[in-house]
Formats: structure tokens, sequence, C-alpha cells
């Protein structure tokens, strides 16, 4: 089983090569979608925090049924505008059980493939 | 919790989070205690642009709108509305966008306050455009009664030079000449004793004088006859135009779609644009069947086009270096597979490289020193409107260019509509 951390330098090809397993051991969330915003995974971590169980989470669109929170130019419009590549690391306030909770996100968007991620870890005082 | 409070719960959060404007419970100090998913969706950017943190809506409200924090602060009751759909500006710098939100505040309790915050950006735009619209045709409505006003002026002008010009041309029955050609016919028959009173040759000599005079005098009365007869051509050629510029202009704001004829509209036009191609020396060969169908259209804006259209066609001669003679052809024919009344104007002028007409439609693109290149923007803008197509093209520099215009016909004739009425 591989550990797997959110500041691991090439992860974008660790979790592509991970298993489910190993990704839903990880210590922060992590969600798996289509160029379109459509969650393909979403990992035990993301679920608890959010509330949300994997299953229901699987289909939905991210930015608009998950997290609408997301849904503006900061996080959805970078995924959705299919420009270029990025991994970027952005300081975030989710809004879990609508309590305000800052978050790490950490931005995996590559329009030349079909998969995108979205990390997320919970900022702790 | 038991399963079904569990769910209640659930079903609770996600129709908070599903709400489409931001809710906001804050603390008298601000401090932020609950907040929904389109409230963080909102106020993210808007703490980052104020690089302030998400912790404390004051302190972001202190960055984008100074004088709220006076207003929540002075506000005595311990409940109610501080204050309903504030709307606030916010210029995101980095990304070079601007976003409107509207803020309604309630005090809760002493120490609990609610904000509902929405993105009325969208609702701001349309105002605007809305605001921008309204202001254009009140523009244009002044413009319309002032340049009314002033083609009524110049008529009434125009009618006062007519009638002297009239007069003047009245006046030029010179009755001195038939009495000066009366006194050379005396002298005539008196010739010899007119030799005798005032000297031998010099009674001959002044018949001869005589003669010369009223050759000058009648020489000039036609001179004069000319002028006057041109100068009623003209005033005659000033009064058409004013009153097809007053028919055009007379109260048509409202962009009236009736059915018309594009040769008429075509023939005015040209009659605006006549002296302008005169002066260039251009021959202009027209082909205006009278039996086409009419069009439904706006004639206040075809005739804009047109006159753009002539104009642009004229001003295209300016640039020849060579001695052509300078043709404009001016084409009407229908097309009844498509149903479309098709105008060709053809000149023989400067032209362009081939292919690159599109880019004369462009808004800010002309080919002319002085051009502002809203020209043809506009006339396809007007033609579009009208469910028509326009397009330039040019075999090449020096081979002319020609401009295609195609407008849907009115299938059947009104049976009010006369083919040589407006």
């Amino acid at each position: 089983m591989v550990n797997i951390s959110f500041s691991e330098k090439d992860i974008y090809s660790v979790l592509e090569k991970a298993s489910p397993q190993e990704i839903d051991a990880c210590d922060f969330g992590v969600v798996k979608m289509d160029r379109e915003g459509i969650i393909k995974a979403y990992n035990k971590y993301e679920a608890e925090l959010a509330s949300i169980p994997q299953q229901e989470a699987i289909g939905k669109n991210f930015f608009i049924q998950i997290a609408p929170c997301t849904n503006n130019f900061l996080v959805s419009a970078k995924y959705l505008e299919h420009r270029r590549q990025r991994d970027e690391v952005l300081e975030y306030v989710f809004t879990y059980r609508i309590s305000p909770t800052p978050v790490m996100l950490r931005l995996l968007i590559n329009p030349e493939v079909e998969n995108q991620y979205l990390l997320v870890k919970k900022i702790t005082e | 919790m038991n399963e079904e409070a569990q769910q209640e719960l659930s079903s609770m959060l996600q129709f908070l989070n599903q709400c489409p404007f931001g809710l906001l419970k804050t603390d008298k100090a601000g401090n932020i205690l609950l907040l929904n998913a389109a409230g963080s969706q909102l106020l993210i950017p808007v703490s980052m642009e104020a690089k302030k943190g998400l912790g404390n809506i004051l302190v972001i409200m202190d960055a984008i709108d100074p004088e709220l924090r006076p207003i929540i602060e002075s506000y005595k009751p311990e409940y109610g509305q501080i204050c309903k759909n504030r709307r606030v500006r916010i210029d995101f710098q980095s990304v070079d966008m601007v976003q409107y939100l509207a803020f309604t505040i309630i005090r809760i309790s002493p120490e609990v306050y609610q904000y509902s915050i929405n993105d009325i950006t969208k609702v701001v735009e349309s105002e605007y455009r809305l605001n921008e619209a309204i202001e254009s045709q009140a523009v244009q409505a002044g413009k319309l009664e002032m340049s009314t006003g002033i083609l009524h002026d110049i008529g009434n002008a125009v009618t006062a030079f007519g009638s002297e010009v009239a007069k003047f041309s009245g006046d030029l029955d010179w009755r001195e000449l038939s009495d000066l050609q009366k006194l050379i016919s005396l002298f005539a028959a008196k010739e010899q004793e007119l030799e005798i009173a005032l000297g031998p040759g010099k009674g001959q000599a002044l018949s001869k004088f005589l003669a010369a005079l009223i050759t000058s005098l009648s020489n000039r009365q036609k001179d004069y006859q000319q002028i006057a007869r041109q100068l009623a051509e003209t005033t005659s050629h000033v009064q058409e135009i004013l009153n097809i510029q007053r028919h055009y202009a007379k109260g048509k704001t409202k962009g009236e779609r009736a059915p018309i004829y594009l040769r008429n509209v075509i023939e005015d036009s040209l009659a605006m644009q006549e002296r302008g191609l005169e002066k260039r020396g251009i021959q202009v060969r027209k082909d205006l069947p009278l039996n086409l169908p009419p069009i439904k259209g706006d004639k206040t804006k075809l005739i804009q086009v047109m006159i753009n259209l002539f104009k642009n066609a004229g001003e295209a001669f300016d640039e020849l270096t060579d001695e052509r003679q300078k043709t404009l052809l001016i084409r009407l024919s229908e097309s009844q597979e498509d149903k479309m009344i098709c105008l060709i104007i053809e000149d023989n002028a400067i032209g362009f490289e081939e292919g690159k007409g599109e880019a004369f439609f462009e808004k800010g693109i002309t080919s002319k020193d002085t051009g502002s290149g809203f020209g043809l923007h506009n006339c396809r803008q007007i033609i579009e409107t009208h469910q028509g197509q326009i397009s330039l093209t040019s075999r090449g520099p020096g081979l002319g260019s020609t401009i295609t215009l195609r407008l849907p016909y009115v299938v059947e004739e009104p049976a009010s509509l006369k083919a040589t009425t407006h």
C-alpha cells in the first residue's frame, strides 16, 4: 500500500496509478472528475468531511451539486475553461455543515487528459 | 442523533447549500458563524481581492463598502432590517472583472446578524444596457427634432431665395434694350440729318457705337438669364433634397417596418449624393426595374445604408491616379428562388486585395484616412436586422469593387402600395 501525501510532487501520476483503497486511505480529500466536473471517485476522507456518502457523490456534478461553494472563477472556471495545465494550491473555505471550514485546495487540471483531480486538506488550527 | 434526525439535518443542510444566494450568520463583531455554499462561493473571491481572510464579514466589507460598517454599528433596534439589497460593486483587478453584489442585512437579536448576498451582476449590466439604449434613443430623438427644425428653417430660407431668383429672372426682360433698339432704328432712318447735326462721319459713328452697346448689353442679359436659370435649377434641386430629407426625418425613430420599394430608396439616396458623384466625374448607370416586389423595412435606416454605400463608392475613386472613365453601376434584380431582392453596386475604382472584403465590416476598420470604420459595420448591422446580407468583394487593387446586398421581399404585394410611392 502506497502512502500518498497532499504535497506529493508528481501527485497526478501517483493518483492515476493508485488503487481505490490507496485513495481511500489518503489523509486528505480526493475528488476525481471528468473534464465537465462529473465525479468519478470521491474518497472516504472527503465523504466524511462533507457528510456525503461516497456512492451518492459519484456521477454528480461536483461544482454544482456537491460543492457549489467552488463554483466561481477561482475554482470551477479553471477546470471548465479547458485551457491550460495547472497544479495550483489555494487557501479556501468550505462550508461543511454550513460551518466555515478553512481548507487547502490543490487543483490538478490537465485539459489534455480525461481525469481531473481536486484535493482538499482541512487546515487545523 | 437517530437516523431520522440525521436525514432531516442532511436534507436541511443540502437545502441551505443549494440555496442560490449566500447566507451568513455572524456575531455582533462580524465574525462568521455559519455560511452556506453560495455565501462561500461569492465571498471567497471578494475576500481574496480585499486581501482579507474569510473570518469576519465586517473586515471584508470595510475594503469593498467602507460606509456599511457605520450603518450597522449605528443601528439601534434590537432586531430588524438594517439594509435591503444594498448594491456593492467589486472590481477584481487580477482578472479584469466587475461583480455587483446585493447585501440584505438583518439583526436577528442583539448579538446575531444575518446577511443574504445575491449576485446581481447580470441585472446591473442589463440595466446599464437599457439605460444606454434609452439615452441613445433620446439623443437620436433630440437630433431628429433638431434636424427637422433645421430642415424647416433651411426650407424657408431656400423658398425665400427661390422667390428672389424668380423675381430676378422676371426682371431680366430689359425694356431699355428695345428702347435702345428703337433709337438705333430712328438714327438709321435719320442718318443724313444726324450727319448734318453732328458733323460728317459722326452720325454713323454714333449709330455704330449704339449698335455695339446693344450687342454688349444683349450678351450680358443672356449671361444673366443663364445664371438665373442655373440658380433656379439649383434652388429646385436643394428643395427636392430637403423634401426627401424631411420625408425620412419625419418621426421615424421607432424603426417602423413598412413595405417599401428599394428602388425608391436608391433613387432618393442617389439624389442626395448626386453632386458628389457628378463632381468626381463618375458616370452612374442604373438598372432599376419598376416591377420588383417591395421589401419590408425601416426606410430611414435603409437610406442611411444606401447613402453610406454611394458615398463610399464615390470616395473610392479619389485615390485613382490614372484617367480611366469612372463608372458606377447600380443594378436591382429579384431572386424568386429564395425570395430576395438583390442590389449590386459595382465600381471600377481603386478596389482592394482579393479576399479582404470581410475585414471592412469590422468595427473600426476603414481604408480611408479620415474614416471611422463605423460605416460598413453599421450598414451590416442594419441589413442583418432586416434578415438580409451584405458583402464586399474585389478582384484586386485597381480592379474596382462590388457591394452585393440581399433583402427578403414581401411575398404578397399589398394592394394599397403603388410602385411610385415611398
